[in-house]
């Protein structure tokens, strides 16, 4: 099996052993690629275990992976600079450095195709008018998208009829929003925003304002981390309950995607659970050994995907804790792993000498 | 602005007490009161079970000793010889918030001398340091020792220009812990045309081991090497400006690998001793730093490929991009050389710190001298990393906290 077989099956249709089967030839078959490609990734893998031990396939586990801060520090790509079409930038707003992730046609074109197939089998064939909770202005320059621009860019040919639900000062057209909706009367509504922004500029927006707002049958993809929300101590069933009762939104799906993996973005389901596509895979580790884990164990998680041809990406250790639930038998019959992320690792709060600055 | 100390004025405003203590004169070097309060103080939190834990709390409460305070006399006083020294008058510190003994070392050297003493403490106080002041408080609160509490004022503050201005601008002399950004930032606030200012940027440390010295070492001698090399780069989480970095190999040896090994062997038991822990992502920014330099190439070899501690980064390729490595928690590079002379060629400005072990004191004599602009301002053995001394970061403190009457008649 490879990619393009992935596309004429589900993107939840093989079972365990199906997919290993595929995962570990491919994910290995990458490991090689950027270790002839990239010069920086080699390096890495000449430094830890003489690179010797990556070379014969014996499952993910053993796979080599990359911090995901890595990409914030270094230009990591497997191909010639003539050859990049696409720099994606993480958005930054939590911290002062950006990752840069560099794409050629082949690896952009596997991103685009393999998020299509992923949400088409939530939305169905049809396009539906949809509702983008943001401003038009964040996917203006066209060359270099901030994480944002790309999210949006990503999801916006599944809809049609678009409409900015915000303007710059991130405020909420009501009027236009009522002239939409009545427009699209009787059709299905699709909206798209970010987790942070869908909550306090159109959920909590509405309740401050006193503004009751009908969707009806309408379907909300929203992404970006739960971060800010748990500050506010708001979780999952709080924020689906809200958005109901308040905005009548029926149907919500959140998903758990980075910049640093685009495209094989983990959905998730009816029963509040993120599911693995045939495109990657997901592994737990003990967050201070990083020595992997059995599932129902929260640890760090590391995404795997097999989507990253032009930079080495495709197994990478985040910075987010979650833990596996089950594989191949969630309620929903879905195959494939099914997880949950709970947040980030807490920061570092060990300091230098060279630290008073921020409070001087 | 908080006033911490002393508790007794907070019915002042902060610029009262200022005023007060700068007309107030100054005491003698070495004045009777100032060596007992000190001792006092010394010994309450050598009792005190709540500092046990805090070994560089501990080490300070030795530092502070009646014994210790009269032989730093003895040696101010032959370097003094006939001169006459007087304080500057109103010395201004500012601590930095992680290493939390610096502003009492820096506090009392300048008392002793005879000056009087305004610190600014970090709003992000560990609980020893508000322990710290409240034994102060205790101490300096008793009658007999109003003469300090008259001279003293240490205060807390968020980030505020105006406060650090009006603050500089009562000083004779400034004194910045806390590294380059903090320096940069007070800098913003001039100081009386008449005052000087002591700056401590943000340095690096090494460490040079003669391999074939480890040869000769029995079990107890290996011991005690690995638990001075780990008090000097665990302390502090191996943060402070004097926690070794890297660790230079000298020469080569038939047994080299081997005793490496034995080396790292010994350290790590000690580190299984002592059960220190760090949270999780201390680990994750080890893997980081240590992949970031292996993908640079300068790095060609990783003691792991996760986060386990001590992390070794072997130096293939040097360059001085290593020396802004920060993320401590049992971070290590190795790096061989010939010959200890060599090490001159690594050595940049940055360098503040060379602990070592197995050196003739003439060649390390030879190599202080060879370094002549270049860093490195103290070459002790491992083991006194984190001894704080009178004379720091290439300054005298007894010079730079006193003015010298020329007498010439």
């Amino acid at each position: 099996m490879n990619v393009q077989e992935m596309f004429e099956i589900g993107p939840y249709a093989l079972d365990k052993k199906q997919k290993s089967l595929f995962l570990n030839a491919e994910l290995h078959r990458l490991t090689l690629h950027h270790r002839r490609h990239c010069e920086a990734y080699a390096n890495i893998l000449n430094a830890t275990a003489g690179a010797s031990s990556y070379l014969d396939e014996s499952g993910i586990e053993s796979e080599p992976f990359l911090p995901v801060r890595l990409f914030k520090m270094l230009e990591l790509k497997s191909i010639g600079r003539q050859d990049v079409v696409k720099v994606l930038t993480s958005s930054g707003t939590t911290s002062q450095t950006v990752s840069k992730i560099f794409l050629d046609k082949q690896t952009a074109g596997l991103q685009a195709r393999a998020l299509v197939h992923i949400v088409k089998s939530f939305l169905g064939p049809k396009r539906m008018p949809m509702i983008i909770v943001d401003t038009p202005n964040v996917i203006k320059d066209r060359k270099s998208y901030s994480a944002r621009g790309a999210g949006i860019m990503g999801m916006i040919n599944f809809g049609r009829n678009h409409f900015y639900l915000l303007n710059d000062e991130m405020e909420a057209d009501w009027e236009g929003l009522e002239r939409f909706l009545k427009v699209h009367t009787d059709q299905k509504v699709l909206l798209f925003g970010f987790t942070f922004m869908v909550w306090k500029y159109f959920a909590q927006a509405a309740e401050r304002q006193g503004k009751k707002v009908d969707l009806g049958d309408s379907l909300l993809i929203h992404s970006g981390g739960w971060k800010r929300l748990e500050e506010e101590a708001v979780d999952n069933v709080t924020f689906k309950k809200v958005l109901r009762e308040r905005l009548g939104i029926g149907q919500i799906h959140n998903f758990y995607g980075m910049v640093e993996q685009v495209g094989s973005i983990f959905m998730e389901c009816e029963h509040g659970h993120l599911h693995v596509p045939t495109f990657a895979d997901v592994r737990v580790r003990d967050s201070e050994t990083l020595e992997p884990l059995p599932a129902n164990r929260p640890g760090l998680l590391q995404v795997l995907s097999v989507l990253p041809e032009s930079y080495p990406g495709h197994s990478l250790l985040t910075e987010d804790i979650g833990q596996i639930h089950g594989e191949d038998d969630c309620p929903c019959g879905r195959q494939g792993i099914y997880f949950s992320v709970h947040g980030r690792l807490p920061r570092a709060e060990i300091r230098g000498c060279s630290d008073t600055h921020e409070s001087v | 602005m908080q006033i911490l100390f002393p508790v007794t004025q907070q019915d002042r405003t902060w610029q009262e007490l200022m005023d007060m203590l700068k007309k107030r004169p100054a005491l003698q070097a070495f004045d009777p009161l100032v060596v007992e309060f000190i001792h006092r103080l010394s010994k309450r939190i050598l009792l005190d079970r709540g500092f046990r834990g805090y070994a560089e709390l501990m080490a300070m409460a030795h530092w502070m000793r009646r014994a210790n305070i009269e032989q730093l006399e003895r040696d101010y006083r032959k370097k003094r010889k006939e001169r006459i020294w007087q304080p500057r008058g109103v010395a201004l510190h500012f601590a930095p918030s992680n290493v939390d003994t610096i502003f009492m070392y820096s506090w009392f050297l300048s008392m002793l001398v005879g000056n009087k003493n305004v610190i600014r403490l970090s709003g992000r106080r560990d609980e020893q340091v508000d322990m710290l002041i409240g034994l102060i408080e205790d101490i300096a609160g008793e009658s007999e020792f109003k003469t300090i509490a008259e001279r003293t004022l240490i205060v807390s503050y968020e980030h505020d220009a105006a406060k650090t201005a009006a603050l500089s601008g009562y000083c004779d002399i400034r004194v910045i812990w806390g590294g380059d950004e903090t320096i940069r930032s007070i800098r913003q606030s001039p100081l009386p045309p008449r005052a000087t200012e002591l700056v401590f940027a943000n340095r690096f440390s090494l460490s040079a081991i003669r391999t074939s010295s480890l040869d000769k070492l029995n079990e107890e001698q290996w011991k005690q090497l690995a638990a001075d090399f780990y008090n000097d780069a665990y302390w502090f989480n191996q943060m402070a400006c004097s926690s070794p970095r890297l660790l230079v190999w000298i020469g080569q040896h038939e047994k080299e690998k081997e005793l490496k090994q034995k080396f790292w062997e010994e350290l790590s038991k000690v580190i299984r001793q002592k059960g220190i822990r760090w949270e999780a992502a201390v680990g994750i920014n080890r893997l980081v730093e240590g992949y970031s330099y292996a993908a640079k190439g300068i790095v060609d070899r990783l003691s792991t490929r996760y986060t386990g501690h001590p992390y070794r980064a072997n130096i293939g390729q040097y360059s001085d991009e290593i020396k802004s490595v920060d993320c401590g928690g049992g971070f290590f590079f190795e790096l061989v050389l010939e010959e200890i002379g060599q090490i001159v060629d690594i050595i940049g400005k940055q360098d503040q710190t060379l602990t070592v072990h197995g050196f003739e004191s003439e060649e390390l004599r030879t190599l202080a001298w060879n370094l002549t602009d270049k860093g490195i301002d103290r070459i002790v053995t491992i083991g006194q990393a984190l001894h704080f001394s009178e004379v720091w970061d290439g300054y005298d403190f007894f010079v730079h906290f006193t003015r010298e009457i020329s007498l010439r008649c």
